[in-house]
Parts: structure tokens; sequence; C-alpha cells
């Protein structure tokens, strides 16, 4: 899973991938819905990369200590993004 | 003489020089300290120098980056060195990679020139057709990479220097070898110069003509690969950590799972005051209509309100522009119905389910820890244990009973007590458990026996909930009155605060196949499909990210304002404990890793071993005659025990001031850290981001070896690198790894499948000629599974660097 890419889950919902974590060992991505028309929707989501038997899953973040310290990864990399 | 004793010797002369100087001086001559001793001011300088040098040749010319060595010999007064000596001192882990090129590049050249040739061919020891008469020399390289690749591990000491004598690559001095070798011949080993100079004339000037003369027996056979770790009969101690498997993984244990559930609007304003677990990862943004289109706007506002560690903002308060931003309206504004709060019960069974998996984790690890110190301590008399172990003769007793206490808790206590498992325990250097803890463990989930709390038969409830809270309480666990660890004054109650909490809730570890597993269930969601994504000017990316960077904001905020304290020492103390068992992982990947990845894993090592020293001021070390890591002097293995304690009594602290039934712990991410986030992000940093991504993107252009090839070169620029901060250098390497590991699965993918022939292998021989076919050898039995293959690059042990 990169950044800027779309994934398709077994239920049907599309994700794009708008960040991933840089300060963890586990990669975690900040996602947003697409909607049917393929537009970004106002619903998010941190997703985990999970390697499972070869195959590629995602388990969504619920821990809001986990969560927290990916805010401060994440707004580090935005604001140096930012700053450039 | 070989140089590095030569080198030694001047060193040494200059030293006493620089001594006697200040003996003739007067007491008047000003002076200073220079490595505890008295020099005269200008020569403290090269004082300093010349003592750093001789550090370097006893650690066998460890030593900061590629050249510290020959850069500081510059600024000191020492007889200029040989040019074709120079590379003697360079970094050995530098020496070695250049060695490995210089074969590679010469047994490349052989495979190619075989190509273009109809002479007679023959195939080598890893595969390759290489002319009939240049054989004995490729195989004469072959072994020389071998030795390279296995850390110059040889039963000979002067074996490689036998071969690069035999060899077309022409003889290698006797300081090369013993820099290579990291170490100088025992007395027993030691050959005289004779007998060196011996080795050396046998040399002629066409080595391919001689080595086609010598009946091919007579060249050195390559050592045989070593394919899979032999815990019983090791020839190559691991270089690193003290595990020799990764140890069990303890999960996460998530408040709720993920069923499916029907999405409804839930209004911001609604989510309570009090903190609670969090719920959902998705929170709906409601619009609210600003005039600007602003970027700065929106993250001005963000940091005014939803800073989740010091703003208590209730998320009524937070609003994010929205109408004007380009982004269209959705629908699709809603989230997911949050599980009902999890009672008490079952928060305490989770409780009791957790610290068994954590008890078991701290026995596997100690264990593992055990047997890798047998690794390092070549005893020649282990002891075998009941599992088929060796271990040394002092940790026989403590081993034993760590089998013992591993049954015990797999059986849940079925054949002991608690005063038998506490004796037993006792006599391992396991961190003591308070007896509450004992209480819990040996009490059943839910319920008592009624025979009495030690009496640990698990099956069967007697007793419903009312009776395990009771027993809990009598343990000073947990209270029902104190729900959030103060008591009804309002303070904290330290009495029940025991921290006896053993191990953290949650590190990331892989489970241990041959180990039964402890594991709770995940919500995985299966990705089954994945495509590029084009930004737009409608769709801004940074307006994106700044949503969603506040809705997590929202959601994190109340769950945490009232956890801080304890939050940000709990949070130090787990990952100094997560670090210091990354590496002993990293250590246990090394025994199964190529090349490529051990480069990658010790310089992932080192990064954390700094990052550790940084948060603990303890200083680390790597000891290059051992291959063991020590933190102020303490073994890794030993270091870790005592973190993974201190984690868990601050885990305890944490979890005791609030509902949230497990501390996941920040240490399970394998973090860095908060406080080591980086600042600003280098464009050096970036570039070399973009390059793991480029060598991801465009892997299928090459071959499975130029690939990981490529990957080695990118992971030395990184390594020596003088300019990128340890961070990022981790950051890049973790890419790296992932880059390794999924060139490796599909490798394997593609050998299962059958696709084992590399295009460039087929002799163009068979091709070509008009032999009749049933004269024509099956291409298909000449097959080699890439992971037979000695040569193939999943086989090769890397160097002890």
């Amino acid at each position: 899973m990169r950044e800027d890419t779309v994934i398709t889950l077994e239920d049907g919902k599309e994700y794009l991938l708008l960040l991933e974590s840089e300060t963890t060992k586990e990669s975690y991505f900040l996602a947003v819905v697409l909607d049917a028309n393929n537009n970004p929707t106002t619903t998010y989501a941190v997703l985990e990369e999970v390697d499972k038997d070869g195959e590629l899953y995602v388990e969504k973040v619920n821990d809001p200590i986990i969560l927290n310290q990916l805010l401060a990864d994440y707004r580090s990399q935005r604001d140096s993004e930012i700053a450039a | 003489m070989n140089i590095i004793t030569k080198e030694r010797q001047d060193i040494e002369e200059r030293i006493a020089w620089i001594k006697s100087e200040k003996e003739k001086a007067g007491l008047d001559a000003p002076v200073e300290i220079s490595a505890g001793i008295p020099v005269l001011k200008e020569h403290s300088k090269e004082h300093k120098i010349l003592v750093r040098l001789l550090e370097i040749i006893d650690n066998n010319m460890a030593q900061d980056g590629i050249n510290e060595y020959l850069d500081k010999r510059g600024q000191a007064e020492l007889p200029p060195l040989p040019e074709s000596e120079r590379s003697v001192f360079k970094n050995p882990m530098t020496q070695r990679m250049d060695e490995l090129d210089r074969i590679n590049k010469e047994m490349r050249g052989i495979v190619s020139d075989s190509k273009v040739t109809m002479s007679p061919k023959e195939r080598a020891s890893d595969g390759n057709m290489v002319v009939s008469t240049a054989l004995p020399n490729y195989e004469t390289l072959y072994a020389m990479k071998t030795i390279v690749n296995r850390g110059f591990r040889t039963q000979d000491y002067y074996e490689y220097y036998d071969l690069c004598a035999k060899s077309s690559l022409g003889p290698i001095s006797e300081g090369k070898l013993q820099s290579l070798m990291g170490r100088a011949p025992l007395a027993s080993e030691k050959r005289t110069e004779e007998e060196l100079a011996n080795v050396n004339d046998e040399k002629i000037d066409d080595p391919v003509q001689k080595a086609a003369e010598v009946p091919k027996q007579e060249i050195a056979q390559p050592t045989p690969e070593i394919v899979e770790e032999q815990p019983t009969q090791d020839v190559n101690p691991p270089i690193w950590g003290q595990a020799e498997v990764e140890p069990p993984k303890p999960q996460y244990n998530l408040d709720i799972d993920e069923p499916a559930r029907e999405q409804t609007q839930v209004e911001t304003k609604n989510i309570p005051e009090t903190p609670k677990p969090f719920e959902t990862s998705e929170q709906p943004i409601e619009p609210s209509p600003r005039p600007t289109d602003d970027i700065q706007d929106i993250t001005k506002k963000e940091e005014e309100t939803s800073n989740p560690i010091i703003d208590s903002a209730t998320p009524a308060e937070f609003q994010v522009h929205h109408d004007n931003s380009g982004i269209p309206k959705s629908e699709e504004t809603s989230t997911e119905i949050p599980n009902p709060e999890p009672s008490r019960e079952d928060e305490l069974k989770k409780e009791h389910d957790n610290i068994l998996a954590n008890e078991l984790l701290t026995i596997q690890t100690r264990k593992n820890a055990i047997k890798s110190l047998y690794r390092f301590s070549n005893d020649p008399a282990p002891r075998t244990t009941s599992d088929g172990s060796l271990v040394q003769n002092e940790y026989y007793e403590e081993y034993e009973a760590l089998l013992s206490l591993e049954k015990n808790v797999k059986t849940n206590f079925q054949n002991t007590d608690i005063e038998n498992y506490r004796n037993l325990r006792n006599k391992t250097k396991l961190q003591p458990l308070e007896d509450g803890l004992y209480q819990i463990m040996f009490t059943r989930t839910h319920g008592i026996d009624a025979t009495g709390p030690n009496n640990l038969n698990f099956a069967g409830a007697v007793e419903g909930p009312k009776a395990y809270k009771e027993v809990v309480q009598e343990s000073a666990y947990f209270s029902e009155e104190e729900t959030n660890g103060l008591n009804p004054n309002g303070e904290l109650n330290e009495e029940k605060l025991t921290g006896a909490v053993e191990g953290p809730k949650a590190y990331n570890y892989k489970a241990n196949s041959e180990e039964e597993k402890i594991e709770k269930p995940k919500k995985l969601f299966k990705v089954i499909g994945s495509r590029a994504w084009q930004w737009t000017k409608d769709h801004k990316k940074e307006i994106l990210i700044a949503l969603g960077l506040a809705a997590i904001g929202v959601s994190v905020v109340v769950a945490l304002t009232q956890l801080l304290p304890a939050y940000a020492a709990a949070t130090q103390a787990t990952q100094v404990a997560a670090f210091a068992q990354e590496m002993v992982a990293n250590s246990a990947l090394h025994l199964t890793s190529n090349a490529t990845e051990k480069v990658a894993l010790h310089a992932a090592n080192r990064s954390i071993a700094n990052i550790i020293t940084g948060i603990t001021g303890m200083a680390n070390n790597f000891n290059t005659t051992t291959y063991a890591w020590t933190f102020a002097g303490q073994p890794i293995a030993d270091f870790v025990t005592t973190s993974v304690a201190n984690a868990a009594a601050a885990t305890a602290k944490v979890s005791s001031l609030t509902n949230i039934s497990t501390f996941a712990g920040l240490g399970g991410l394998g973090t860095m850290g908060a406080g080591l986030i980086l600042p600003k992000r280098s464009q050096e940093f970036k570039n070399y981001k973009e390059h793991v991504n480029e060598l991801v993107d465009t892997a299928s252009t090459r071959t499975n070896e130029e690939q990981l090839q490529a990957i080695q070169n990118l992971s030395n620029k990184v390594l020596l690198s003088e300019t990128l901060e340890q961070n990022e250098k981790m950051i890049i390497f973790r890419k790296l790894q992932k880059a390794i590991a999924n060139a490796r699965t599909i490798e394997k993918k593609e050998a299962q499948a059958g696709n084992n022939i590399n295009p460039e292998e087929v002799d163009p021989q068979l091709v070509n000629s008009d032999i009749p076919e049933e004269n024509i050898e099956k291409v298909e039995a000449e097959i080699v599974n890439p992971e037979d293959l000695p040569f193939s690059a999943d086989k090769l042990h890397g160097s002890k660097f």
C-alpha cells in the first residue's frame, strides 16, 4: 500500500490513502472514504496494513493512544510539507 | 611484519616520543591532560588522535564512518602508508563490501566471457555455466565469496589468504587478511614470513591456466552453505542479539471489534465529556459555511481547537471549513454505530487474559535469551535441556524452571498452586511478581473455585462475576470505588497501585510458530483492489489531510485529557522496552537474512541503540569481538527484562487512571516516540524515500539479484550518510526492509509457480544447436530451484557487521 492510491476492501468501500506513518514500525495510513462518484467524503479512518498469509488486509484503528501518536506523526509530515 | 602490527608499533613509538618530550620539558612548560596523562600542550591534539587510532586497531578496525582512521591518521605525525595498504585501515564493513564487489565482478566477468564462447562448459557450484578451463578459478572465487558472506568464519585462519593467492584476483597482504578477519592470528595459527611467501610464490601470472593444470580435486571446495538454522549444531552463531527466534506477539486488546454496522449520522456534540474508549475511527465532519478557501485558516483553526494533549474543548466547538474547499459534498456523512461500552466484567476478563499472555511472553523471551547466550559463549560443554535445547551449564536450572513455568501457564495452572509456581519463578531471573498478581493469574475468569483461591482448576465456573470481582478487590488490584484510580477524596491511592503488571500490554512481536499462541481475534478487511489516484485541482491533498487530522484530534482529545502525566512517563518507559525488544527481534532475523538485510538490520539496531541512549542516558556499546550489545554494561537480554518490568510498572499506573481496560502502549507500534518526531524532513531524506519507492516500482525491470544489489547499494549510502539524522535513517531502513521482504515474497511465489528459469542462464548452445532432440537435455531436468542453489541470495550469510 502506498500514499495516493485507492484501495478497495472486500466490503466494497474504497479508501484513498492520504498519508503513511513514518515513525512507526507498522504502516498506518490516514485514509478518506470515497463515494460512488470517486469523490472524497467527510469520513476518515486510520488503517493499519496487515500482511497475513501473503494476502493484504487492513485493520481500522480505534485505540486513542495509538491515534494520538499517529496524529503527531501525521502532523509532522504535513507541517514539513507546508514548510517546504 | 604485517602492516597493522607495524602501524601499531609506529603509533606507540610516537606516543612514547610525546611522553618523553613532556618529561624533558621543564615544570613550567604548558601541559594538557590527554587520555588521562599530561602531555605538552602542543602535542595534546595529536596524542588524543593517536590514542583513538590505537583504540580502533584494538577493536579490529571498527570505526565511525568509512575512513575515520585514515582521516585522523592524516593529522598525526606518522610515516606515510603504502598506497596499496591504505584500504586495510578502512572500516571493516566497507572492506568486506569492497571485497565482495571485487569477487562478484570477477565472477560475472567469467560468466559473461563463457557465454560468448563455444568452448566446452561445465556447471559450477552456483549453477552458472562456465568454461571448463576457467572453472577451477571460478570455484575458488565462489569459495572466497562464501567466506565473505559467512563473516570470515573459517576453520583455518589463512584459508581466505590461500584462496586469494590461487585466484585470478591475486594475493592479499597479511594485514589485509587481519582486517578482513577482524582479528589477528592466534599464536598457534600464525605462519612465518617464509610460509606466507611460499603461498604467494605459487601464484603464476595466468591463474586460469595454472588452475586448469591443477587437478580439480585440489581446488578448495566451497564450504557447504548452512541452509537452515540448526539449534543444536550451529556452526555460525548469530552476530547480534540474544534471541534465536522472535518472541510471541502479544495482541492488542482493542475495546471493540468491527462488526458490520449500519451507518448513521453521529452529531459531534453528543460525544460525552467523560473519557471513554475511542469507539470508531470514522468521524463525520459537519460542514459549516465559511466564506474563505484557505488552508491556513483551516490549520490555524485546528491548532486552536483540537490539540489532543492540552485542549479540552468539546467536539461541538470544532468546526471545519468545508463548503468552498472544492471538495464536493457527499451524501455519505456518517460513521459507524459505536459498540456498547464493555462491562466491567469483560474488562477484567480481558485484563486477566492479558496478564497471562504477558507472563508467557516474559518467560519465552528469557528462554530465547538463554539459548542465545550459549551461542555467544561457544561453551564446549553445554547441557541439553528437556526440550532439546543447548544451554550453558550455569543457566540449565533456570531454563528448566522456565520450561515448567511455561507449561503451567499454557495449561492454566492445572497441576500447580501459587506457592509452587512462585518458588519455581524464584529460580529464574524474571522480575518478581506481586502477590496480587499471583492471585489474579490463578483465579478463573468467571469466579473462584469453592475450595479456595488457590485451587486452580479453570474448568467450569462455580460462581458468577461478582465473586471474581470480590477476589480482585481482595488482591488490591482494582477497587469498585476507584474506577479511575482515585479514592473518594479525589486523591491518587498509592496503596492500590501495585504496579506489578508483568510486561506491557502490547508489543509488536510476530508469534513464534512453534509456541502456542494466545491470540485475540482481529477484524481484518481484505484488500481486493488497488489503483493509483490522480490529484486534481478540486481535490486538494492538504485540505483532506487537515480534515483527517481534525477528525482524529476530535476523537482522542476527550479520551486522553486525563492521562497526561502518567501517560508521558509510561510512553517513555514503554518505548524503551519496545526498542530494546525490537533490537533483539532484529538480531533474531539475522539468522535467516541475506547479506543486504544484515546490513540494514545492523544499521537499524545501531539507530535504535542510539535512540535508547538518548532517552535513558545509558551508553550503548557493540562489542565487535563478542558481537553483543550492552547498555551501561548490561547485556541486552538483561536490559530487555529490566526495561519490560519498568514499562509494566509505568503502564499499570496509567491503566489505573483510566477506564480503558488495556493500555495498548506505544511500544506496540515500535515507534520512535513522540519526542523524536522529525521536526522537518531534510531534502536528502525525501530523496532517499523516493529512491526506495522507485526501487519498488521498477523491481520488475531487474533480476532478483540486481534488485537486491540495488537495495544494498542504497542501504550502504544511507548507512554512511553523514547528513541524515538517525531517525531519518531508521525510517528509510524500515522501508528498505519492507522492500526486501516484498522482493523475497515475490521470488518465493515465482519459484513455487515454477517460474525458475532465468533466461540468461539457458545455455545458448542448447538453443542453437541442431543436435537431435532426443539428445538434448530436457530443460526441466536442469531447472534448479533458486531456493536450493547454494549461491542464491536467500542463502547467503552476511558478514559480521
